[in-house]
């Protein structure tokens, strides 16, 4: 433990270099105060510590959020993201339950005299017509966590609901949950608890991903059948995280199967998903390889037309992971994903972007007690957009890289505390790019946007502290640290007018040059009281620092995502969230409610001005205005986790405002995803052994959304007249949408492998309700003068139908 | 360049998606903004200042102009009472004085009393290079799409203005260019304007087009001419914001939210006005071949 301190310490100095020492040494000192502290607390109580691994019994990979639960002590814990668990115990004899949803669970008995490993394998639930009780399961994790506004998804139960044009999509099933409102029909884009979208950490195997969408934002980059687990925090978020203010979206990739071979995939109206996967040596290390293609562009293909045929709009997306156990102690992992969306007209236009992330990843046990692993980790979004008619030309690369390096670790220290601690760097290359234009002879330009870059650092430490057996407190604090690096231009403006700002002076920094060091304190807590057996009150509070952020309207598909550092001009945006809930089961745990109340407050809130002009123009932070956002609201939910008819109902009241002074007369005004009420039912019904259906069924009242309240002439064009920012609402939204799934029957061959299949079908927007994207207001083509208002909708019902196969 | 990324999104939108008219409830409770179109050249020509009001949203009805405002410009030390046009179908027009000139670098104010409000606007008369030269090439652009595929029917070929004129060197200035068929304005459409500011003209003599029309709008030996104005470049973004607006607001790609187009009018008036410099260059129409 004091080697660990002396090398946080040490961490520290390196980073402290001249004036910001002094800062850095006073929170160094207060950091270490803390910590000795708290290890302090390792030395009264002498526990045996029970340790080891839950996994799978058909595939071999570790089981997320596994719950040990000691019926003695009526205490436990759940699996890490490794899947690697450690409980402290006195000496002793034990029953020891391990049970995960979906999984028979097991029971245990252990006479502990010595620290114990006990790996654990659990078997799928097969029965699923008949509901089993068991009464040592412990079904109530959702009472018993200090986790608040967390929500995990089932992928089975994910893929059992309706899926736009059959591609199962984790972020669309997200957005029916309470707390996250979709950007729209089909739109994978999502605002959790009134942030906006880039406030998302979207992470994949640690890796952030900077542009989760396929397709202008129909489909996700997640394929869901390379997902293991996907966790959402939209409040209580832990000191592991930073960097985003709004929500974490933390998914793991399966590691594949390391006890057999096995394939699996499906073939849909738009796409085809193929997953191998297998041990490469048995029990030691497996391999998964899991690829998906859209095939629209091939039909596209066989059409005379030349106008059709030379067109392409496809993605493919590939996800691949090796894991090796070197021995007890020590795992490797190496996971990657690349993926890429290709549009083109002909030989006239091509546009394509797409995300590549890996990680390499080495779990070490230091001692059953510390567990820890260590990432490098590399993501990348690019898009290039060219054009080529004839004599004119034009080209746009951009792209951004992320190269991070980060060490975690837990350190079960007795039955009352649990740390965790850790230190992760990121080195962010920001490219906006180069934008050119050729026209013959006439002219040529080239418009090269300055690179952006920068350092973002963080280290963290938090105690989960079971303070009595009704009062669980997880308490911690995150530093974060930012640092512009050069080259770059630093621009300084006139803001004498408040819509459009002068540059009036330019400063070059050179290259390698830091500048612009800022620090973030970011305190955390969360705490759970248990009432009774059933039922549960939690609270926490959270404050987190974001250096990075978007230039975009929130709500437009483009994929030319242009992220950007904080600078000189753009202070990063902080938030404080405070959130409070009641939890309660009902039969016996079957049932799950909750209700949920928060309010946020975001410092530095950016929105683009007026009339901004951001696509490929150097003068972005000019575009760019900040300043107070607020959000509250109260979510419900009710769970069935259990039984024939398993799913979820939620309501979201919510409110979410700014106000910036330069932007709507300085006046507060809606956010433009901000809804009112939110209804979301997402539910299946298992009708027989073969056979179950699914629906999802959501209703929203309307977007604020800014609509003219009048019109005027000049020129003799008719333009709108607009009044406030927001003030007016799209119509109210809902949707149904409904799936057959039909199991094929289960055959076994000889050397009794199971091959199952299923079909899916689904259709979305069953009633064709046209709910508007978005809405334009234009002078009518017909008559001039006269103006008339559009909407983009997504037409409905639409169906379709998928096979998918496993073996 | 933007341009034909807009134009790429626009059709990428149709095709993901379906556009239907909308009916939507709108407040109207605030039409009846005054709006004041205001551009007065630097020549003994007929301008007007013409003042309207906003309609409901949906209204067909035209424009509302607005009658009996008191309409004073001025600058150099001097005002003048722009007077209201007497012609019944011209109230609304507030009309520029006979043999008034402006001078190159001088700040205008134009007061507008409308229904009791009062309005105001500055504008300072810019830098205009003279016209050297002019000519009238054929588009080379079209004989490149020109194929089976795609043929140009011979009232759509067309044709480029282009001018060379001496750029000062000195930031700051914007022009705008129309023609005139025989006399008569043919660019009548603002989306038929040109215009650009001279942040990327570089010192020395510019060529470039100035303006393109087509077969159908004029015959060989009809009298071309082309109208180059001085410009303030908040007037460009006054009109790049116009068809931003009216052209991309809304659409799925749209980078920027809904918002009103930028005046230079206090008071919440819309509307714009600006003091232009003005030169003519004028050719008779037969087209050359760029070499």
């Amino acid at each position: 433990m004091e080697n660990f301190a002396f090398s946080v310490k040490n961490e520290l100095h390196k980073y402290a270099k001249g004036r910001f020492a002094a800062k850095f040494e006073t929170f160094s000192m207060r950091l270490l105060f803390v910590f000795l502290l708290l290890s302090s607390v390792n030395t009264f109580a002498q526990n045996l510590t029970l340790s080891g691994y839950v996994r799978s019994a058909e595939t071999g990979e570790e089981v997320i959020g596994a719950t040990i639960f000691v019926n003695e002590t009526k205490s436990g814990g759940v699996t890490n993201v490794y899947g690697y668990y450690a409980i402290s115990l006195p000496k002793g004899n034990y029953n020891i339950t391990y049970s995960f949803i979906g999984k028979q669970p097991v029971e245990k008995q252990i006479s502990l005299t010595e620290n114990t490993k006990i790996d654990i394998e659990l078997k799928d639930n097969q029965v699923q017509l008949k509901t089993v009780e068991i009464s040592a399961e412990k079904k109530d994790q959702n009472i018993r966590s200090a986790e608040i506004s967390t929500q995990k998804l089932e992928m089975k139960q994910v893929k059992n609901l309706p899926a736009f044009l059959g591609e199962v999509d984790v972020l669309k099933t997200i957005q029916l949950l309470p707390g996250v409102q979709s950007a729209g029909d089909g739109n994978t884009g999502f605002f959790v608890r009134g942030g906006s979208q880039d406030q998302n950490l979207i992470l994949l195997d640690e890796a952030a991903v900077y542009n989760a969408s396929h397709l202008f934002n129909f489909f996700s980059v997640f394929n869901p059948d390379a997902v293991k687990d996907l966790t959402l925090y939209k409040g209580g978020i832990p000191a592991r995280y930073g960097g985003r203010l709004s929500s974490v979206l933390d998914i793991r990739m399966k590691d594949g199967n390391s006890k057999q071979f096995a394939a699996s995939g499906g073939l849909g109206l738009i796409s085809s998903r193929l997953t191998l996967e297998g041990p490469l040596q048995k029990n030691k290390s497996s391999f998964l390889i899991t690829g998906r293609r859209t095939y629209a562009d091939l039909f596209l293909r066989l059409s005379n037309d030349d106008a059709i045929n030379q067109n392409q709009l496809y993605f493919y997306d590939l996800n691949t992971k090796i894991n090796y156990k070197i021995n007890d102690n020590n795992r490797l992992f190496l996971s990657g994903y690349f993926g890429r969306d290709v549009t083109g007209f002909g030989e006239f236009f091509g546009f394509d972007w797409g995300n590549a992330t890996g990680t390499l990843r080495w779990n070490h046990l230091f001692s059953e007690k510390l567990f820890s692993n260590f990432s490098l980790i590399y993501t990348n979004y690019a898009f290039n957009i060219s054009g080529d008619i004839g004599p004119a030309t034009f080209s746009w690369r951009s792209y951004l890289n992320d190269y991070g390096i980060k060490g975690d670790f837990t350190y079960y220290a007795n039955s009352k505390h649990t740390l965790r601690w850790g230190i992760q760097s990121t080195l962010h290359k920001f490219d906006p790019g180069e934008i050119s234009a050729k026209l013959e002879d006439a002219f040529e330009t080239t418009t090269t946007l300055s690179e952006n870059d920068g350092l973002e650092h963080g280290i963290y430490l938090s105690d989960e502290f079971k303070v009595t057996d009704n009062l669980l407190l997880i308490y911690g604090a995150r530093l974060s640290m930012f640092q512009n690096i050069g080259p770059d231009n630093i621009y300084t403006y006139d803001k004498s007018d408040p819509i459009f700002y002068e540059v009036t002076d330019t400063t070059t920094i050179a290259q390698n040059e830091i500048y612009n060091t800022q620090f973030g304190f970011e305190p955390r807590l969360s705490l759970r009281y248990t009432i009774d057996e059933t039922s549960s009150i939690k609270a926490s509070y959270n404050r987190l620092f974001q250096y990075l952020q978007q230039v975009q309207s929130s709500l437009s598909v483009a994929p030319y995502d242009i992220w950007f550092l904080v600078n000189n001009n753009i202070p990063p945006q902080i938030v404080d969230q405070v959130a409070a809930g009641y939890y309660r089961n009902f039969f016996d745990n079957e049932l799950e409610t909750s209700v949920e109340v928060y309010y946020k407050w975001i410092q530095n809130q950016t929105d683009l001005v007026d009339n901004a002009d951001v696509l490929g123009n150097e003068l972005f932070d000019g575009q760019i205005r900040y300043g107070d956002g607020w959000s509250y609201g109260a979510e419900f939910l009710a769970k069935k986790q259990r039984g024939l008819i398993t799913g979820w109902l939620a309501y979201t009241w919510s409110r979410t405002e700014r106000r910036i002074p330069e932007i709507n007369n300085g006046e507060a005004y809606f956010a433009p995803y901000d809804i009112r009420n939110n209804l979301t039912l997402a539910g299946t019904y298992q009708i027989s052994d073969r056979v179950n259906i699914g629906a999802n069924f959501i209703y929203t009242t309307g977007r604020a959304y800014t609509l003219p309240i009048g019109k005027y002439f000049y020129n003799g064009t008719s333009i709108p007249l607009y009044s406030k920012r927001n003030s007016n609402r799209l119509p109210d939204y809902h949707r149904l949408d409904l799936s057959v799934n039909i199991d094929g029957k289960k055959r076994s061959t000889p050397e009794k492998r199971k091959i199952e299949s299923s079909w899916n079908i689904s259709v979305f927007n069953v009633y064709a309700r046209k709910n508007p994207f978005s809405v334009s207001f234009a002078e009518s083509e017909e008559t001039q003068g006269a103006a008339e208002s559009n909407m983009f909708y997504l037409p409905g019902p639409i169906p379709s139908i998928t096979w998918n196969f496993s073996f | 360049m933007k341009k034909l990324i807009n134009i790429f999104l626009i059709f990428t939108a149709t095709i993901i998606g379906c556009e239907a008219p909308i009916d939507l409830e709108l407040n109207n409770s605030e039409t009846g903004v005054v709006v004041i179109e205001a551009l007065l050249r630097n020549v003994n020509k007929r301008d007007f200042v013409k003042i309207t009001k906003t309609t409901s949203f949906y209204d067909n009805e035209g424009e509302d102009l607005v009658s009996g405002a008191n309409v004073v410009l001025e600058g150099n030390g001097t005002s003048y009472n722009l007077i209201e046009s007497s012609h019944p179908d011209s109230t609304g027009y507030y009309i520029k004085p006979n043999n008034l000139s402006f001078n190159n670098g001088e700040t205008y104010t134009l007061t507008v009393i409308a229904e009791g409000e009062t309005y105001t606007a500055t504008s300072t008369m810019n830098y205009l290079p003279g016209i050297d030269s002019m000519e009238i090439y054929y588009d080379d652009i079209q004989f490149i799409f020109a194929s089976e595929a795609f043929q140009i029917a011979p009232e759509d070929t067309s044709y480029n203005i282009e001018l060379t004129y001496q750029e000062d060197g000195e930031l700051g200035d914007g022009y705008l260019f129309k023609y005139y068929v025989n006399d008569s304005l043919a660019s009548v459409n603002p989306r038929d304007f040109v215009f650009f500011d001279d942040e990327f003209l570089i010192e020395g003599p510019v060529t470039g087009a100035a303006q393109s029309f087509t077969k159908a709008v004029a015959q060989y030996g009809d009298t071309i001419t082309i109208e180059m104005l001085s410009i303030h470049p908040d007037f460009i973004t006054f009109y790049e914001v116009l068809f931003n607006q009216t052209d991309l607001s809304g659409n799925l790609f749209a980078s920027s939210p809904p918002a009103n187009v930028p005046t230079n009018f206090s008071n919440g008036a819309r509307g714009f006005f600006q003091v232009a410099d003005v030169n003519y260059k004028t050719k008779i129409f037969k087209p050359l071949y760029k070499e």
